[in-house]
């Protein structure tokens, strides 16, 4: 009983509202023609505020040219945008007939926009669409908080007004599933990041994806996250790479299909630059460092394949000489590779690696045996005699 | 030797200075040396933490490997005085008696003697810390010293010495650390516990259990004359001056000479937002892979090769690129307009690159 007083009044405040919104004139810088006062109303249509989506295509479907009937927008920037749209492509994204919630219906995103529409005071497209994809944050809040927290939100805080918001990347009515095909993935970013995009066309993990929608090769959104994008020119996130290639390049399984070693992570960690890489990134933080990583030799975006271990070799020197300038021609020895040391390979190397590894045990027998005679035998403390 | 009640003078304040000198060398060089050894080991991360980061860890071992190099310096300098100009036996050198007497204690221990073995000024236990002290330092001071330069290094030696040095400097390191944490510190701390290396004097009872033969032997007197001490001190100073200079001149040059690495390692620069590349030549491959990422394919089908009573097939197209781009701009009698928010230029030249060479499939 109560509820459906409050269910009335309601509804009640609701038409108050949509009489008083809707004003005699429509502001003259606005350059969408005024059409008839559509039929039927929302109200016919189960009493619900929310218009349906035929209710909006009264006026928005796709009729005719385009630009025709002034369904094309004029933005005081002097670009256009068509307000018509097809519904089919609503109906086959991912939030149409498919959708597991339910179809979203146009006034679900649109919410501000009842009949007559309010004066849009955008004054171009990209600030028209800046104002829209908030309304993506309605259903799907952790996403778009992500994304604000991301190195794009803090360059759209910064004014940078190109960078993504969430229907650049997902587009706005023609959303599709974002990761289907995988190379979407990489195409999507590649958009703005055209540059960056080349090169990795080029390297060897986007060969794999882009001619042989390889499952397993990163696309951007494994090394930089999906929302939650972090600046990638920190220092921090310098300092974290060895642990970023190891999550897919210390995976056994993984690397066993290709044939790549996973003794990778663990001989760069054991050598001068691995170890000293881990206690720089545990404790400097944001602090200026200049230890190698991965990408400092293998590249970033244009990793190339290692197949051709002399090729490596050759190049070694002048990879060294990026940071040690003065480098000698033995110095790139100095690095002995990402393989397991052996006698026939690193002969000094592996010998005083197994001194050592007896060494030590043997020590500790030695002395821990004389020592335990003197404290069993009841000689310590000067006692005994 | 004076039945002292306060104890029986053993070490010098020059020995007791040396000993304190060694001691905070080797604590504080365990101490910023190991974590790098144990980088992913938690203790090793709260000390660097302690230490406020790596950078200054490292610049700390290196403090206190010069104040080591110091200490070997002054080491070096006291042992020849003492041997040749005051001449002195060399009482530290490991004699057969040594390895008897480190059996008599064992067979003491075990109780298959009865009588602790009568044992010298220096007995065996002390040689042991000395010798493995004195070897363990020199390898370390020797491979620290490449590892600080390694270009030097490999302009003469290869390449496979540095990662040779590093695993000697850390397993000596770690073995030096275990056998003066066990043996050294058992020694004067647990066995029986042992100031004399910080009043300078040993207890009578400390000296019969360990010492038992040097209070029966006089402690040996200076071999050589005053006058011959006095000569010999008149020629050892002048060389000691020079050959101390220039090891302290040659050690600050090889501290000092090689500019190992760059401080930063150089950025690379990359355009970041490059939305409408200038593609010299669009890419067939990107075009296929986008291909299925487009709308087109909805009516084109899925391998563009068009579908029965629809949109026509666009394998093999032979409009150029400029009518290509203005149908997918403008669109057709069926076909919708694409604008540059959903098909950049850039991507309409992939596909195009691609849709032109496409065989048709059979």
């Amino acid at each position: 009983m109560l509820n459906k007083k409050y269910l009335l009044i309601g509804l009640g405040l609701a038409l108050i509202v949509l009489a008083l919104s809707v004003k005699p004139s429509i502001p003259a810088a606005k350059a969408i023609e005024t059409p008839p006062p559509p039929q039927p109303s929302p109200q016919q249509d189960g009493g619900q505020a929310k218009p349906t989506n035929s209710y909006c295509l009264l006026c928005h479907a796709e009729a005719g040219e385009a630009g025709e009937d002034g369904q094309m927008w004029e933005l005081p920037s002097g670009e256009t945008l068509p307000l018509t749209i097809d519904p089919t492509i609503l109906a086959a994204s991912v939030h149409g007939e498919n959708n597991p919630e339910g179809p979203v219906a146009c006034a679900d995103c649109h919410q501000d926009y009842r009949y007559p529409h309010p004066p849009n005071a955008s004054q171009s497209v990209r600030q028209f669409r800046l104002e829209r994809y908030g309304s993506c944050r309605t259903c799907h809040e952790d996403k778009y908080l992500a994304a604000q927290d991301s190195t794009h939100g803090a360059a759209l805080r910064a004014g940078q007004q190109d960078a993504a918001v969430c229907i650049d990347c997902h587009g706005g009515h023609d959303i599709q599933p974002p990761q289907e095909p995988r190379e979407r993935i990489s195409l999507t970013c590649g958009q703005c990041h055209g540059a960056i995009f080349e090169t990795y066309r080029d390297s060897v993990h986007g060969t794999a994806l882009l001619e042989e929608a390889n499952p397993d090769v990163p696309t951007c959104t494994d090394c930089h996250g999906v929302h939650t994008i972090a600046n990638p020119t920190t220092m921090s996130f310098r300092t974290h790479t060895p642990e970023l290639c190891g999550d897919c390049h210390g995976d056994a399984d993984l690397m066993a299909k290709y044939d790549i070693s996973t003794a990778v992570l663990d001989t760069y960690l054991t050598d001068f630059h691995g170890s000293t890489e881990l206690l720089f990134a545990e404790s400097d933080g944001e602090e200026a460092g200049n230890k190698a990583v991965c990408i400092d030799c293998h590249g970033v975006h244009n990793i190339q394949a290692v197949d051709d271990g002399a090729a490596v070799r050759e190049n070694l020197l002048t990879t060294c000489r990026q940071c040690h300038p003065d480098a000698s021609e033995n110095f790139s020895s100095a690095w002995v590779g990402h393989y397991e040391t052996s006698l026939e390979e690193n002969p000094l190397l592996t010998l005083v690696t197994w001194f050592y590894k007896w060494l030590i045990p043997i020590g500790i027998g030695v002395f821990g045996l004389m020592i335990a005679t003197n404290v069993l035998g009841g000689r310590i403390w000067g006692r005994g005699r | 030797m004076s039945k002292n009640p306060a104890g029986i003078q053993r070490f010098s304040p020059r020995q007791r200075f040396e000993h304190l000198v060694l001691m905070v060398a080797f604590v504080g060089l365990a101490l910023t040396g190991l974590p790098q050894k144990y980088a992913d080991k938690d203790w090793s991360q709260t000390l660097v933490k302690l230490m406020d980061g790596v950078e200054n860890m490292r610049v700390l071992h290196r403090v206190f490997a010069v104040l080591l190099l110091g200490e070997i310096l002054y080491h070096l300098v006291i042992v020849v005085y003492k041997l040749r100009v005051l001449g002195l036996p060399a009482s530290l050198v490991p004699r057969r008696r040594d390895l008897r007497d480190a059996l008599d204690w064992l067979r003491f221990n075990l109780h298959l003697k009865a009588e602790r073995p009568a044992m010298p000024y220096y007995n065996f236990a002390e040689k042991l810390d000395y010798w493995l002290t004195v070897t363990g330092v020199l390898l370390l001071a020797l491979t620290g010293l490449m590892l600080w330069n390694p270009i030097l290094v490999t302009d003469t030696l290869p390449g496979e010495v540095i990662p040779a040095a590093r695993q000697v400097h850390g397993g000596e390191a770690l073995f030096l650390v275990i056998a003066i944490g066990m043996w050294h510190l058992y020694g004067v701390l647990l066995k029986q516990f042992n100031r004399s290396i910080w009043t300078g004097k040993i207890t009578q009872r400390q000296m019969e259990q360990e010492h038992a033969e040097a209070l029966t032997v006089e402690r040996p007197a200076p071999r050589f004359s005053a006058t011959e001490i006095q000569k010999r001190r008149q020629r050892f100073y002048p060389i000691a001056g020079v050959v101390v200079v220039a090891l302290v001149a040659g050690m600050y040059w090889l501290l000092t000479t090689e500019k190992t690495a760059l401080e930063t390692v150089p950025r690379q620069e990359v355009q970041l937002f490059a939305p409408e590349l200038d593609v010299q030549a669009g890419d067939a491959t990107v075009g296929e892979a986008l291909w299925g990422t487009l709308r087109c394919s909805r009516c084109h089908g899925m391998e563009a090769a068009g579908v029965p009573d629809g949109a026509p097939s666009l394998r093999g197209t032979t409009l150029t690129f400029d009518e290509f781009l203005l149908q997918v701009r403008e669109g057709g009698e069926a076909m919708p307009a694409f604008s540059h928010l959903e098909v950049s230029d850039v991507y309409v030249l992939h596909l195009w690159t691609w849709l032109k060479d496409a065989a048709s499939p059979q």
